[in-house]
This record gives C-alpha cells, sequence and structure tokens, in this order.
C-alpha cells in the first residue's frame, strides 16, 4: 500500500494509519471494536494485515473481511474484487479511475 | 455406466450386479533411493550482502523495529550450532516480532570482510557468528560475539537467555499507545475531508 503508484492516489481519500497489532498498546482493542460484526460472538482473529476504513467521526465503512475471509493485502481475482468494493464504498475523492487504476497497480505490484 | 449405477439399476429391476471385475495385478513400482537433502543454507554464498543489509534497514524503517545481522558462514561449526537457539522459546518470538535478520556469509574470513569493517566488526577465527544490532536507519547499536553467548556451564554450548537478554537490551521501544494515534488521525481526516484508512499489521 506504500507504493509510489499506490500511496498517492490512496491520499486523496484517506489519512494512512498502519498499527502494529501485536506491538502497539491498545491495538487489538480498536481491531476488535471494528472487527466485531456481532456483539453476541466473540471476536475472530481474521489474520494480518486486516483493514478498515473509518469515518472522522468514527464509523467502519468497511473492512477487509470479504466473501472469502480477510483479503489481507489483496492478491488475486477475488482480493482485487473485494478491495475495490472497499473502495468504491468509501469513496468521496476517488474517482472511478483513480479506483481502476489503484486496483491495476496492486496487480503490476503483485506480479514483479 | 459405473459400476455403482449398474448395480442400483440391476437392483430397482430385481437382478444382480455381476461380480467386479478381478483388480490386474499388482507390480511393486521400482524402489528410487533419492539422495537425502541436503540442509538450507543459513548464510547466502553468492548474495550481495550490502544490497542484503539495505534492504532489511529498508524493511525494518516500515515496522520501525530493529536489524540483527549475524555474520558467520555455513561450514562453520559454531554458526551451525547457533541455528538451534534462533529455536529456543526464550528468543523465537524476539527473533519473529522485534528484528528483520540478515545473515551475511564470511567464508573463511576472506568474504564480506571489508563490509564488516565498516560496521565496526573486526572477524577473528573462532569468533563466529558474530552479531551487529542496527537501528531503524542503519546506525550501529551494539555488536556481540559468539563468545558473549557461550553458556557458563559448557562454552561449547550457547545460552539463549544470554541471547535473548541481548535482544532484549537493544530492540525498539513499544510504537505509541493506539488510542491517542487513532484519534489524531481521526482528527487530521476530519481536517483534510478525509477518511482514515487503518490498517493492522505485524512486522512478521
Amino acid at each position: 500500500m506504500a507504493t509510489k503508484d499506490v500511496a498517492p492516489l490512496l491520499a486523496k481519500e484517506f489519512v494512512n494509519l498502519k498499527l502494529d497489532f501485536d506491538r502497539a498498546p491498545g491495538a487489538q482493542d480498536l481491531a476488535k471494536r471494528y472487527g466485531t460484526k456481532d456483539p453476541g460472538l466473540p471476536w475472530k482473529d481474521p489474520g494480518l494485515p486486516w483493514m478498515v476504513f473509518v469515518t472522522p467521526d468514527g464509523k467502519a465503512v468497511i473492512d477487509s473481511t470479504g466473501p472469502e475471509g480477510n483479503t489481507g493485502f489483496p492478491a488475486k481475482d477475488t482480493e482485487y474484487a473485494h478491495f475495490k468494493t472497499m473502495l468504491e464504498k468509501a469513496k468521496r475523492h476517488l474517482t472511478d479511475a483513480d479506483i481502476a487504476a489503484l486496483i491495476s497497480s496492486l496487480e503490476a505490484a503483485n506480479k514483479k | 455406466m459405473t459400476l455403482a449405477l449398474l448395480s442400483l439399476v440391476l437392483a430397482m429391476s430385481g437382478q444382480t450386479a455381476p461380480p467386479p471385475p478381478p483388480p490386474p495385478p499388482t507390480v511393486a513400482p521400482a524402489t528410487v533411493q533419492k539422495p537425502p537433502a541436503a540442509p538450507p543454507k543459513v548464510y547466502n554464498e553468492t548474495a550481495d550482502a550490502k544490497a542484503q543489509i539495505d534492504a532489511a534497514v529498508a524493511s525494518a524503517a516500515e515496522d520501525d523495529i530493529r536489524v540483527l545481522i549475524n555474520w558467520g558462514a555455513n561450514d562453520d561449526e559454531a554458526c551451525t550450532r547457533y541455528q538451534q537457539v534462533q529455536r529456543a522459546p526464550e528468543v523465537a518470538s524476539k527473533f519473529r516480532d522485534d528484528y528483520k535478520r540478515v545473515s551475511v556469509d564470511v567464508g573463511h574470513l576472506d568474504k564480506n570482510i571489508d563490509l564488516a569493517k565498516s560496521f565496526g566488526v573486526t572477524l577473528a577465527a573462532g569468533a563466529l557468528p558474530h552479531f551487529t544490532i542496527l537501528d531503524a536507519r542503519g546506525k550501529v547499536l551494539a555488536q556481540m560475539s559468539a563468545k558473549g553467548l557461550a553458556s557458563d556451564t559448557d562454552p561449547a554450548a550457547f545460552d539463549a537467555k544470554k541471547m535473548g537478554a541481548f535482544l532484549t537490551t537493544h530492540q525498539a521501544p513499544a510504537p505509541p499507545p493506539a488510542g491517542p494515534v487513532f484519534e489524531a488521525a481521526l482528527a487530521q481526516a476530519k481536517r483534510e475531508g478525509k477518511q482514515v484508512f487503518v490498517w493492522f499489521a505485524a512486522p512478521w
């Protein structure tokens, strides 16, 4: 996500916040807060990396848990598709062309 | 039509299926003896060691952790014994979570010696493996020779507790608490009319 092609496009829409799940105090509590879909069920560790888009008032928009589980860093078609869904749901500044360019950059980066 | 399907059809019509044909005679496959796989080499003998270290420093910077350089050689008996230490419970998580590791081949003290010197390391016979810890900008923080890690009761063995203490002493401080950092990101997003892309990751 930090590659020179991807980062500027993401910066149009997002403030980037990477949290060390194991070492940053409170990171796991934050992940549980946003990763628990049903408060009646125990939190299930989705695996890392796990991502969530959050509005400035702290509401989750969408996370990286897709139809086949956590996409992590998108690396295959179903994962690219879910990441695209995430971007389309969150977009306010990103254009469709930006999103297409982002997905293409990820695909190209994974082919290197 | 499969035999099972044929049986079902015949059973429904009141007939019985013919007995299955005898299996073909089996012939024992010729035994092929594979040579035992050679153990993987810890020290890459053809790598550009400087590039390896640079990559480790760049990677450590992304995760704000440190770099552990292991100077050694594949045919050095002490370096081979040291590999077991890495799997000891006292240090396994330290290696995994707190350090980017690089193993640099120094051959018979005839490879990458100038590179070692550039990190303040002067290697001598019997002193392998030698360890150097760098911060995330590549600055040398600490050195440790094999002798410094020797067991007090068995000088030929490595003491995992000593290795653990060395790694703990020089590991990077914990990242700041997530809560305030998250609140700051939300505030920045509000100012800039953006959202926050939170991604939870780990150095491993």
